[in-house]
C-alpha cells in the first residue's frame, strides 16, 4: 500500500513537474518574440521606410511627395546617432546638433546624416549670445561682447565660414530679444535700434557664407526672469520688442517663434504664440522666410491641450514651416507624422497649407519647384 | 532537479515580463522607479544659469532642461550657490553658459522625452 502512496505521489510530482517545463518552454518563446518586437519597436525598426523622392537636376515637384513626406519635411529632431537610420526612412526636414567634444565629431556625424539623402537634411544648431556647441575646443566671442557693426559683420562671417566648413546649414540666431536678465549675455547689447543694428549686421555676415541664420524669439521678452510660476510665460509685448523684426525681414532667412503668452501689441489670445494662428498669420503678413517654431516638448506648451495629439494639430495648424521636435523616441516622431496626416486626409488642415510651408523649405535647401 | 515551487516562481516571472512587454508595445509606460522615487522629492527644483561667474536663478525649468541638455556634459557636483544646494553642472566649455540643477530638476530633466 505504502509503496502505491509512494509511486503515485512521485507520479504527480513529476506530471507537475512536465507541465510547468512545457509552461516555461512556451514563456521563453513568448518573452523572447515580445522582447525582439520591444526592441525593434525600441530603435524604430517597425517604422516604415518612405519611398524615395523623384529629384531631376535639383528640380522637384510636390506632387512627387506624399503628404507623409511633406510633413516629415516639417520636423526637425534632435541629430542623435541612435536614431540615425530611423530618421533617415523617415526622411526628415532637419537634425539638430547639441554639443560634442571634438570637430571631427561634428563633421562625421552630419557626413552619416546627409549620406544618401536625396533631400538633404538642414542640419541645425544653436551658436548664439554665449551658447557655443563647440565650446570644448573653439571659442566664439559672446554676443554680449560685441559693440561695432563691424565686429557684428566679421562675427557672423568668422562664424558662417566655420559651420559652412562643417556642414551646418541653419543657425538659430541671432537672439534679438531686448531684455536679458537671465543669461545676461545671449543678445547684443544697447538700445532695440543698438540690437537691431548688431544683429541685422551678424545676419548679413553670416547668410554671407550660405548660413541661414534665425532671428529669434519672436515676438520677444522670453529672458526676462519671470513670476516664480514654472512653465507659464506671459508678456506685454510693446513695439519695441518687435522692432528688430520689422527691420530685419528683408534680410534674415528664418524666424523663431516662442512659446510666450503674449499680449499688446503682439496678442496671441491667451496661447502660446506658437500655437497662435494670430501671431503666426501676423509674421507672415510682411515676411516669406522660414517660420520656425521654438522646441515644443514644454509643459508651458503642453499644458493647453489634453492630449500630444491635440497639440501637434494646432501646432501645425497655426502655420509654422518648420516644428522643432526633440523627442528622442522616434515613434513619437513617427506618430506626430501619423496625427498631421490624418488630419490633412479628413481636411482639418489643408494640404494648401503645408505645400506653402514645404516650398519655402525646399526652395532653403536649394531646390527648384515644377 | 528543480522543485515545482521553483517552476511556479520562474513561470509567475516569464508571465510578468511578457505582460510588460506587451503593455509597451502597445504603448502603455509604467513611471521608472526613478520617476517614483521623484514623486516623494518634495524639494523645490533649481535651474541657475551661470555667465563669468554670475549666477542668475532660471523658473522656466522645460527650458532649463533643454538647454542644459544641449550641453557636452552634465557632471556631479556639490556646492552651495547664492546659499542653494547644487549637484550638477551642465556645459561644454569654460567659455560657454552653464547651468546648475538640484538633484529635483536634474531628475525632471532627466524623465523628459527630450533627454
Amino acid at each position: 500500500m505504502n509503496v502505491m502512496v509512494k509511486w503515485a505521489k512521485k507520479k504527480g510530482v513529476v506530471m507537475k513537474t512536465t507541465s510547468h517545463r512545457k509552461l516555461f518552454y512556451s514563456l521563453v518563446i513568448l518573452v523572447f518574440l515580445l522582447g525582439s518586437l520591444s526592441l525593434a519597436k525600441a530603435t524604430g525598426l517597425l517604422i516604415p521606410a518612405q519611398s524615395g523622392p523623384l529629384v531631376k537636376d535639383k528640380t522637384i515637384s510636390l506632387d512627387s511627395l506624399t503628404v507623409e513626406q511633406k510633413i516629415a519635411q516639417m520636423v526637425v529632431v534632435s541629430g542623435s546617432l541612435s536614431n540615425l537610420k530611423t530618421w533617415k526612412k523617415m526622411q526628415l526636414g532637419g537634425v539638430h546638433l547639441f554639443a560634442m567634444a571634438r570637430e571631427d565629431l561634428f563633421r562625421d556625424k552630419i557626413v552619416q546624416f546627409q549620406e544618401g539623402m536625396t533631400i538633404p537634411f538642414f542640419v541645425t544648431l544653436d551658436l548664439e549670445g554665449c551658447q557655443n556647441p563647440f565650446a570644448a575646443f573653439h571659442n566664439f566671442t559672446a554676443a554680449s561682447e560685441v559693440t561695432t557693426e563691424g565686429a557684428a559683420f566679421e562675427k557672423g562671417s568668422d562664424e558662417g565660414k566655420y559651420l559652412s566648413s562643417l556642414g551646418v546649414t541653419i543657425n538659430f540666431a541671432p537672439v534679438v530679444d531686448l531684455q536679458d536678465t537671465i543669461w545676461n549675455c545671449r543678445s547684443y547689447p544697447g538700445s532695440a535700434q543698438q540690437i537691431t543694428d548688431l544683429s541685422e549686421a551678424y545676419v548679413l555676415g553670416l547668410q554671407k557664407e550660405n548660413i541661414i541664420a534665425t532671428a529669434k524669439h519672436y515676438p520677444g521678452k522670453t529672458l526676462v526672469v519671470q513670476d516664480p510660476h514654472k512653465f507659464l510665460v506671459a508678456a506685454d509685448i510693446s513695439l519695441d520688442d518687435i522692432y528688430p523684426y520689422s527691420q530685419l525681414k528683408s534680410s534674415v532667412k528664418a524666424v523663431m517663434v516662442s512659446h510666450i503668452i503674449a499680449s499688446g501689441v503682439v496678442d496671441s489670445r491667451g496661447i502660446p504664440s506658437v500655437v497662435s494662428p494670430e501671431v503666426i498669420n501676423a509674421v507672415r503678413s510682411h515676411y516669406d522666410g522660414l517660420i520656425i517654431t521654438d522646441e515644443i516638448n514644454m509643459l508651458g506648451l503642453k499644458n493647453f491641450y489634453k492630449t500630444d495629439d491635440e497639440m501637434y494639430l494646432a501646432v501645425f495648424k497655426a502655420g509654422s514651416d518648420l516644428i522643432l521636435d526633440f523627442n528622442e523616441n522616434p515613434n513619437e516622431i513617427y506618430h506626430l507624422i501619423q496625427v498631421v496626416s490624418k488630419a490633412v486626409e479628413r481636411g482639418e488642415i489643408s494640404e494648401q497649407r503645408i505645400d506653402d510651408s514645404v516650398r519655402r523649405i525646399l526652395l532653403a535647401k536649394g531646390f527648384r519647384l515644377e | 532537479m528543480v522543485t515545482v515551487r521553483a517552476w511556479v516562481m520562474i513561470n509567475v516571472s516569464l508571465c510578468c515580463i511578457s505582460i510588460l512587454l506587451v503593455l509597451y508595445l502597445f504603448g502603455v509606460h509604467l513611471p521608472s522607479l526613478g520617476q517614483a522615487v521623484a514623486i516623494f522629492d518634495k524639494t523645490e527644483p533649481l535651474c541657475l544659469v551661470e555667465w563669468k561667474n554670475e549666477f542668475t536663478s532660471w523658473t522656466d525649468l522645460d527650458q532649463c532642461c533643454l538647454e542644459a541638455r544641449k550641453q557636452l556634459s552634465c557632471d556631479a557636483e556639490d556646492i552651495l550657490i547664492n546659499k542653494e544646494r547644487v549637484s550638477r553642472v551642465c556645459e561644454t566649455g569654460k567659455s560657454s553658459v552653464r547651468f546648475h540643477l538640484n538633484e529635483r530638476a536634474y531628475s525632471y530633466c532627466r524623465s523628459q522625452p527630450i533627454w
